[in-house]
C-alpha cells in the first residue's frame, strides 16, 4: 500500500511540476492543484501508522486499531486553504489576462 | 497573564471585522487601525517586558497536552518581534495614506494589513509547527493581495511568481510536516525537540526535517533561493513594502532561529556548515545586486537580501554571541530598512517615478527627508556610532573568536560596498541642483514625513539603546541556544497527557 501511494504521489509531483514550468498561467493553476493533492496523498500516506504506534487518544478506552485522526485533520485544514489558495490563483490568472491581453507570463527587464 | 497571548492574533483579526464594514471610509478605516495599533503596541511592551526577565509566558490553547494541542509561547525572541511587529506597523499605518492611490489601492489596505498582522505575530508565538503552517498562509494570502494592490499589468507580471514560489514552498512544507508526524508522532516544537534528543528517530525523520529547514530557507529569502523577493517586492505599493521589506521577511528568519536550536541541539552540526556558506554568498549576491540596480525600491529590495545574509551567518555560525548578535541585527535591520523604504517612497512620490534621476537636489527643497534618509543610510552602512556599527561589530567580533574568518571577512568588504551603496543612493537623490521648486512641491506630505522621521529616530534611538538591548539580546541567544528553557516551559506550562490503559499495554506513544 504504501508503494502504490509512493508511486501515485511521485506522478502527481512530476506532472504538477511539469504543468508549473509553464509560462501559461492556466497550465500554473492547474499544476498548483495537483500539487496540493499530491501533498496531502503524501501526509497521509507518509503519517498513516507508523510502526508499533498508536493514536494519542485522551481519556478512553481503546476497544479497536484506530488511525491516528491528527494526519487527518491536517489534510482537511489543508484542502481548505488549499482551495482557498486555488481560487486566488485563479482570480489572479484572471486578472493578469485583463491587464496583460495574455494569459502567458513576461520576461521581466531590469528598469 | 500568559492568557495575553492570544490578544496578539485576536486584536488584529477582531479589527479586520470592524474595518469590513468601513471598506469605502479609509479615515475610519485608519483612525480604527491606530487605535488597535496603540493596543497592540501596549500589549507586546508588557510582554517584553516579562520576557527581558528570562520569563517564558505559555498558553495552551483549550488546555490540550502539548504532545496533540496547540501551544502558544511568547519567550526573549518571540516578545522583541512582537514589539517590533507593532512599531513597523503603526508607522506605516500613519504613513500609508499619502503614498497609496487612492481608489483600488486605499479600499482594501487597511483590512488585508490587519489579516497579514494576524499572520505574522501568530508565526511569532506559535509552539506547534502545523499551526506555523496556517499561520504562513493568513500571511501569504493576506501578501499576495497586498502586493498585487491597483493590479496593473508589471505588478501582475511579476506578483505571479512570488506567489507560486510561496505557494510551492507552503506545499514542501505541509509534505514535510506529514513525514515528521509519521516519524517523530508530534508536531510541537518542544517535545519534537525532546525527542530528537532522545536519539531514537528514524533516518526518514531528518529527511522530512530537511524539506521543513529547506524551506524556512526559500521563505528568508538566502541565496541560492532569495531571486522572488527582489523581483515581485518593488512591484508593491510603498507603505506595503516597507512593511513587507521590514518585516515579511524577518519571519522566514524567526523560523529558522527558532526551530534550528530546537532541533538540532545546541552543537554546530553540518548543516549550519552550510548555512555558513550560504550567508555569506546571501550578503554578496545581494549588495552586488543592490549595486547593479538603477530603481530605488530595486536597490532598497537587494539591499534586504544582503542584510538576511548578515543575519543569517548570525544564527550559522552558532556560537551564543553570534546568535544573540543575529538578533540584534534583526532588530537594528527592522527599523532601519522601513525607514529607508519611507524615504525611498517620499522621494519617489516627488518624482513620479522611482529611477534615479526622476529627482536632484532634495537635500535642499526638502531638508528634513533628507536628514531621515541620511541618518538611516549611514546607519545601515554601519558608521559609529549609529546601531548598523554596533550590530556589525558584535557579528565581527563573535565570528573571529568563533573562527569564522572568511565569513567574517566578507562581513566587512559588504559594509565597504553598503557604504559605496547609500553614497551612491545620497549624490544621485539628494545632491545637485535641484528639479522641483522649494516651496508648494508634492512630497511635502505631513503623516510621510511624520512616520519617515519616527523611523529615522527610532533608527538612531537604538545607538542610545545598545547596552540594554546587547544584553537583552545576550539573553535571547542564551535562551536559544540552551534549548532547555523554552522545552521545559512548554512542558510544564500544559497538562500531561493521560494515556489509556488499554494504549499503555499497546506500546506506548511512540
Amino acid at each position: 500500500m504504501i508503494l502504490l501511494s509512493a508511486i501515485v504521489v511521485a506522478v502527481l509531483f512530476t506532472a504538477s511540476i511539469y504543468l508549473m514550468l509553464s509560462r501559461n498561467t492556466q497550465r500554473v493553476v492547474i499544476g498548483f492543484i495537483i500539487l496540493s493533492n499530491a501533498v496531502n496523498l503524501l501526509v497521509l500516506a507518509s503519517s498513516g501508522a507508523p510502526e508499533g504506534a498508536v493514536p494519542p487518544l485522551v481519556d478512553s478506552a481503546m476497544v479497536g486499531p484506530y488511525m491516528d485522526p491528527l494526519p487527518q485533520a491536517f489534510i482537511l485544514t489543508a484542502i481548505v486553504i488549499g482551495l482557498g489558495t486555488a481560487a486566488f490563483l485563479l482570480a489572479m490568472a484572471a486578472r493578469a489576462h485583463m491587464e496583460m491581453g495574455t494569459d502567458k507570463l513576461q520576461d521581466t527587464e531590469p528598469a | 497573564m500568559s492568557n495575553l497571548i492570544v490578544l496578539v492574533v485576536l486584536i488584529p483579526i477582531l479589527t479586520a471585522c470592524f474595518l469590513m464594514p468601513l471598506l469605502d471610509r479609509p479615515a475610519a478605516s485608519r483612525a480604527v487601525s491606530i487605535v488597535t495599533g496603540v493596543l497592540l503596541l501596549l500589549l507586546a511592551a508588557v510582554l517584553l517586558a516579562g520576557a527581558a526577565q528570562g520569563q517564558i509566558y505559555v498558553s495552551p490553547l483549550g488546555n490540550w497536552p502539548a504532545l496533540v494541542g496547540i501551544v502558544w509561547v511568547v519567550d526573549g525572541l518571540a516578545a522583541i518581534l512582537l514589539l517590533l511587529t507593532a512599531i513597523t506597523s503603526l508607522a506605516t499605518i500613519v504613513y500609508a495614506p499619502g503614498a497609496l492611490r487612492a481608489g483600488a489601492e486605499t479600499r482594501y489596505f487597511y483590512l488585508l494589513h490587519q489579516f497579514i498582522l494576524a499572520g505574522i505575530n501568530g508565526s511569532f508565538v506559535t509552539g506547534d509547527f502545523f499551526n506555523l503552517f496556517v499561520f504562513f498562509e493568513i500571511m501569504l494570502l493576506a501578501s499576495f493581495v497586498l502586493i498585487a494592490l491597483g493590479g496593473r499589468a508589471a505588478q501582475m507580471n511579476r506578483t505571479f511568481p512570488y506567489v507560486l514560489v510561496n505557494l510551492i514552498a507552503s506545499a514542501l512544507f505541509l509534505g514535510g510536516l506529514g513525514a515528521m508526524y509519521g516519524t517523530a508522532g508530534t508536531v510541537n516544537m518542544a517535545v519534537l525537540s525532546e525527542r530528537v534528543a532522545a536519539g531514537t528517530l528514524p533516518p526518514v525523520f531528518w529527511a522530512a526535517m530537511t524539506l521543513v529547514l529547506a524551506v524556512f530557507v526559500i521563505k528568508a529569502a538566502v541565496a541560492p533561493v532569495f531571486f522572488w523577493l527582489p523581483d515581485a517586492y518593488p512591484e508593491a505599493p510603498t507603505p506595503v513594502l516597507a512593511f513587507f521589506a521590514g518585516l515579511l521577511t524577518k519571519v522566514g528568519l524567526y523560523t529558522l532561529f527558532r526551530s534550528v536550536p530546537l532541533v538540532l541541539g545546541s552543537a554546530p552540526t553540518a548543516f549550519h556548515a552550510v548555512l555558513v556558506v550560504l550567508a555569506t554568498l546571501t550578503m554578496i549576491v545581494g549588495i552586488l545586486g543592490a549595486l547593479g540596480r538603477n530603481r530605488i525600491k530595486e536597490i532598497l529590495a537587494f539591499q534586504i537580501v544582503s542584510s538576511v545574509g548578515f543575519i543569517v551567518f548570525g544564527l550559522a555560525v552558532y556560537t551564543p554571541m553570534m546568535v544573540a548578535a543575529g538578533v540584534f541585527y534583526m532588530v537594528h535591520s527592522i527599523l532601519i530598512t522601513t525607514a529607508l523604504f519611507f524615504a525611498g517612497g517620499v522621494a519617489e512620490r516627488i518624482g513620479g517615478g522611482d529611477q534615479l534621476g526622476r529627482v536632484r537636489g532634495l537635500a535642499r527643497t526638502h531638508p528634513w527627508l533628507a536628514t531621515g534618509f541620511f541618518v538611516s543610510a549611514l546607519a545601515l552602512a554601519g558608521l559609529p556610532p549609529l546601531s548598523g556599527f554596533w550590530a556589525k561589530l558584535f557579528l565581527v567580533v563573535g565570528g573571529f573568536s568563533a573562527g569564522a574568518f572568511a565569513g567574517t571577512a566578507t562581513i566587512l568588504f559588504v559594509s565597504l560596498l553598503t557604504l559605496g551603496l547609500v553614497l551612491r543612493l545620497w549624490t544621485m537623490i539628494f545632491w545637485g541642483a535641484p528639479l522641483v521648486p522649494v516651496d508648494g512641491s508634492p512630497g511635502h506630505d505631513r503623516a510621510m514625513m511624520g512616520a519617515t522621521l519616527t523611523m529615522a529616530t527610532a533608527a538612531v534611538g537604538l545607538a542610545l539603546l545598545v547596552s540594554p538591548l546587547w544584553s537583552y539580546s545576550e539573553i535571547v541567544g542564551n535562551q536559544l541556544l540552551q534549548v532547555r528553557p523554552y522545552v521545559n516551559a512548554v512542558i510544564n506550562g500544559t497538562p500531561a497527557l493521560t494515556v489509556p490503559v488499554a494504549l499503555e499495554q499497546g506500546g506506548g506513544i511512540p
